[in-house]
Order: structure tokens, then sequence, then C-alpha cells
């Protein structure tokens, strides 16, 4: 049993997240079946409709596709669409952030440049 | 989609004492609801009712369309479990069964056997010298096999482990996807439920103060905490529904609202930290002791 | 299947309580009364009442029967109406079995003069005076009063509780002493007697009809108002 750990947001968004982040891992290559929404369901425990409301979001953006009487593939392009729009929303989750709570300490842009510097080293 | 239940303006009365007043929601075909709430909240009270196994003081209430006290078209779609079932003492599992196998229409046989074998129930043993928790298992196999259009669990794991809880949890889930049916389910470990529901309803002190859809409910609430004075500033003009802790100069309160930027920018220049609520969280708040949960209305 | 049968056949489960239970009773206290009449040899006809176990037995059946599965069966959505005809018919069957059984070993005990020590236990005078036909009817009706007896006892208590059973037989207590007070008050009591000699066992197990009726019915009614 596997279980989503954050029961303080709507579960089908991370159902789509989960998806998404195997898609950039490359755990599912574009053009391959994901699973379906009942092994989704019981994978991670979670009511099917709220499986598939996860599943349709992504299909709604393009990034999964239906195959009549299979199931749902990974588009192609999918992982390009996935990363653009993660890198958005890494902008404004993590880096606006982070620009208030240098401002709040006094960290000026250059600094906050020579600390990224040296967590990459 | 068609309603399964449907129930108006209920109202159950035992003389002064009002267990269930005015309460009306509805159910659609194939949904997975939870009904919550403490206990002696009425919920088994509204659930026996929807079984015609107790008569409303007022209101209306219509299962498949139509009224079910002695309507066997109605009846016979519905299979309520209930942690108050009682067996005949001197019957053993297998009989309990058996009985079961010939009132349900939709009973599978092979299902049932697979889940005796799964919540390790003797076959042979009688009723009467079971354990609370294989009386449970007996209820949950008889629920699930039973396949019913309409299947109602109340407090169905008293005395089951988190193992067997879980068993049943996957054999749910795995069953509804297959025959998908609807399913009302009360209990009060609502964190082990709450993924697995698709619409939710709250009762406290025999009213319905929440119904929604379960994912609506998740970060529809938010907690914050710090400097009382701090704080009291901050709730100003926000739907506070508990203040749960205060402590010396220091105190929390729990607002329904999802947070947006700007709160979390106002409570970052107060000081104040800003935690998410969980739907146990949320119901232990809308229903707790110091709760003013009734006086927010949900969209 | 009918839904009422199935109801009889969750009944039939229940073995222990219908058919095994009430003959080891009878059979038990037949036993005694046959080691009696071995001791003595025989020499003394012996009559007994050890019959009136089983009526007495199918008496708190009629009771518990109706606790014990009720809420079973109204649990899995059994109609009221469905459990009351399934445990009246199972009532029918098993009082007309019994009538059976007991007429068979009345005849046995007939043909064996009485069990070869003249022990009357199945076939006792007066009692079996009538036809074959008057006898199994004679059985099978005081059966059955028995069962619904019970059965309505037990649905006054399922519908009003304690306090419904406590007025009910408090009425009855009022009833039954009004009626000995006035029989006594105006010297109705031979008339009484009188009339009952004059009856043979078959007919007044005929008068009891009415009271049967009235039993069928009130637990009837009581049971489709009763909740969980």
């Amino acid at each position: 049993m596997n279980t989503l750990t954050d029961d303080s947001r709507p579960i089908f968004l991370q159902i789509a997240e989960q998806i998404e982040d195997d898609i950039i891992k490359g755990g599912l290559p574009e053009e391959s079946q994901v699973p379906s929404t009942n092994q989704f369901a019981s994978f991670y425990q979670i009511n099917p409709a709220t499986a598939a409301k996860g599943v349709n979001l992504l299909v709604d953006q393009g990034i999964l596709y239906k195959k009549r009487g299979i199931g749902m593939f990974v588009t192609k392009g999918a992982r390009e669409i996935v990363m653009k729009k993660r890198r958005e929303q890494f902008y404004e989750q993590y880096v606006i952030k982070m620009k208030q709570e240098a401002e709040k300490l006094g960290i000026t842009a250059e600094e906050l440049k020579e600390m990224i510097m040296k967590g990459e080293e | 989609m068609s309603k399964v239940v449907d129930i108006h303006n209920l109202t159950k009365s035992y003389g002064k004492d009002i267990a269930v007043k005015d309460v009306s929601f509805s159910i659609e075909s194939n949904k997975i609801c939870g009904l919550l709430g403490r206990n002696g909240a009425g919920k088994t009270t509204i659930m026996h009712m929807i079984t015609a196994q107790l008569f409303p003081t007022s209101g209306d209430l219509k299962i498949f369309d139509e009224r079910p006290y002695e309507n066997r078209d109605v009846l016979n779609k519905i299979c309520f479990i209930k942690e108050s079932q009682k067996y005949p003492p001197n019957f053993c599992v297998h009989d309990v069964l058996e009985v079961a196998a010939t009132l349900f229409p939709n009973w599978d046989q092979r299902f049932a056997k697979r889940l005796l074998k799964d919540f390790n129930l003797p076959r042979k043993r009688r009723i009467k010298k079971l354990s609370r928790g294989m009386l449970s298992s007996v209820g949950i196999i008889i629920g699930l096999a039973s396949r019913a259009p309409l299947t109602i669990f109340d407090e169905p794991y008293l005395g089951l482990d988190a193992v067997a809880r879980n068993l049943f949890y996957n054999h749910l889930i795995e069953d509804y996807a297959d025959h998908p049916r609807t399913i009302l389910l009360s209990t009060h470990l609502i964190d082990e439920v709450s993924k697995i529901l698709e619409q939710v309803m709250v009762i406290d002190k025999g009213e319905l103060i929440i119904n929604e859809e379960a994912d609506s409910l998740r970060g529809s609430a938010y907690a914050v905490a710090g400097l009382a004075t701090k704080v009291d500033a901050f709730i100003q003009g926000k739907k506070v529904i508990n203040k749960p802790h205060s402590l010396g100069g220091f105190t929390s309160a729990v607002i329904m609202d999802t947070p947006k930027f700007e709160d979390r920018k106002q409570a970052d220049l107060l000081g104040l930290n800003i935690t998410s609520v969980s739907i146990q969280e949320l119901i232990v708040h809308l229903t707790g002791g110091n709760s003013q949960g009734k006086a927010v209305e949900l969209q | 299947m009918n839904p009422a049968i199935n109801v009889m056949k969750m009944h039939f489960k229940e073995k222990w309580s219908w058919f095994f239970a009430p003959w080891i009773i009878l059979l038990s206290s037949f036993l005694i009364n046959l080691f009696v009449g071995y001791l003595t040899s025989g020499d003394e006809p012996i009559y007994t009442g050890g019959l009136c176990s089983i009526f007495a037995y199918m008496l708190v059946l009629g009771i518990v029967t109706l606790t014990h599965m009720f809420h079973f069966a109204i649990g899995l959505s059994v109609r009221r109406n469905d459990f009351y005809l399934g445990t009246s018919g199972m009532f029918f069957v098993v009082s007309a079995g019994i009538a059976v059984l007991l007429l068979l070993f009345a005849f046995f005990e007939t043909t064996s003069g009485g069990w070869g020590v003249q022990l009357h236990f199945f076939h006792l005078p007066y009692l079996n005076d009538g036809s074959l036909i008057e006898q199994f009817l004679l059985y099978f009706v005081a059966m059955l009063n028995m069962f619904f007896l019970g059965f309505m006892v037990s649905s006054i208590y399922q519908r009003f509780g304690q306090y419904g059973l406590f007025v009910f037989f408090g009425a009855l207590l009022v009833l039954f002493s009004c009626g000995t007070f006035l029989c006594t008050y105006y010297g109705w009591w031979m008339d009484v007697f009188h009339w009952i000699g004059q009856h043979t066992a078959f007919g007044l197990s005929m008068w009891t009809l009415p009271f049967l009726v009235i039993y069928i019915i009130v637990s009837y009614l009581f049971i489709r108002r009763t909740t969980v």
C-alpha cells in the first residue's frame, strides 16, 4: 500500500502531480500506457472517481490522451509540457518566496546569487 | 445521475429529545459517501431510517425513488451493516453467510469465500463464540459480498486491528472499482477513510453541518497561531470556526477558507504561523466542544 | 425464491431449538417414566402429564424466536411482512409435524400395551378420545396456540418494551380477577364446569380458535410497527 501524505490538498491534484513526476523522471515515457484509474485507486487507497479526476486533469492539459477501449497514454511531447508548467510553478512557489524572505533578512540579490552558487558546490 | 438516497427535512424525536433535526441531503448513485460526526450525533438513527428499521417523526425520505418501509423492491437493494447487528447466537459463521446469500440478489459466493479466508474467519465457529473483531468481520463480509446497490456500513470495524481494517479498505476499493455501487460509510476513523470518500456529510447534534465533496474540503480551512493580540487582529472579518488552544499570550484559530496569497503575507507580517488542516481536524474543530461550527455556512 | 420461504429456511437452520431440544426434553421425560414403569414391573397403569413439556417448550420458543431472529432478519433487509409470514409458516409446519409424531407415538403406545408396562404417556384418556383427524387437529391447534401466544407476548415486548409487557399482564390479571369474581358472585362456577364437561377435548380445542386468531392478528399488527 502506498499513501499520499498530504491531507490538506485535494487528492486529485496530488494524483496528477504524481503522474507528472513520473513523466519527468522517465518512469512514464512518452507513448507509454498509464495505469488505469482503478489501479491508481487501489494503489493509493483512494476513491476511483477521485483518481479519474486527477487523470482527466492531465488529459485536459494535453499531457495524457485516451485510446478508446485500451486506456490512457502519455502524449508525445508531454514531458516538455510538464517541464514548462513545473518551471513556472518553481518560479512562483520558490523563487518569489525566496526573494521575499531575502528582502526581509536584508539579503541583496548579489548575495543571493552567491549563496546559490555555493549550494551547487 | 439518479439519486439513490433523497432526504428532505428528516426529523426523529423521542419525546423531548431530538435525535435528528431537519436533515436534508441526497446521494447520487455509485458514490462512496461518509456520514461523519461524533458518537451520538444521530448518524446511526439516520441510517436506521434510511433502511426503514426506524420510523421518522417527520420529513420525507426516498430510497431509489420510493419509500423504503415494507417495500421489498427497495429493501432488496439495501445492505445495512451496523455495529449492533444481532446474529442468532447458535448459528455458525457459515449459516449466517448462507442466509445472507439467499437474501441478497447480487450475492457473490466466491467473493464471500475469499473474504472468509482473508479475514481468517473459522467457518464452523458459532456466533456466540466469536470475538468482537470476528463479529465485525462477519458484517464486513456480508456487506461486501452482498454487492447491494446501496451498501451502508455503520462503524463496521469495532475490534478490528489496523491490518484487518486495511484489508477492508482494499477490498472495498477494488470491488467497488469492478462493481460500482452506492456506499454510505459511517466511522470516527476519519483520517483512515477520508481518501476513499467522494462526498462527506457531517452530523453534529442531530443537524447536518457539512455536505461537501471530499476533495473540496481538503484545504478548505487553515489554522493560524501566534501571539494572541496578533491572532485577534488577523482573524478580523474572517470566518473563524474554532479557537482551540490558548496558552499564556499565545493562541490559535481555525479559519474556514483557503489561505490566499494576501492572507499568507498578512500572517507573515504579524509573525503568525499558518498550517493546513486535514479533514479529520476540520471536523473535530467543527463538532468540538467550543466550536461555533453551526455559524458556518458552506457554499 | 419467495422471501417468506427464505425466512422459513433461516428458521430451519436453527435445528437445535426447533427440532432437537423439544424432543430431547419430551423423550427424557418419557424415558424416566418408562424406567419407573419397569421398576413397578407394570402392575399399575401410569398416567403422566409429561406430554405438557413439549407444549410449554414451544410457548418459550415462540417468545425466543422473535427476539433472536427478528433483529437478524430485519438487519438483513427482510420485510416485516415476510418475516411474519415465514415465521408463521414455520409455526404451522412444525405444529403439524409434531402433531403427526405425537400420534405415531400414541399409536405405538396403544399397540405395545403401554410399552409393555401400562405407561400412558402419549395416549391419554379424554385427550385421545376422538377420531384420528380430531386428535391431529387437537394437537395442531394446541401447538399453534402455544407458538402464537409466545409470539404475541414477545411482539408486545419488542414493540413497547418492558412497560408494554407490564401493562399487558396487568390487564390480563385484572380481567381474570374480574372473571373469577363474577363467577363466584353469581355462582356460575357449576355452569362453567358443566359446560366444560359437556365438551370433548377436541371440542374444547376448537373453542380456543378465536383466541388463536387474536394472537395471530395482534402479533402481526405489532410486528408491522416494531423498530430495531
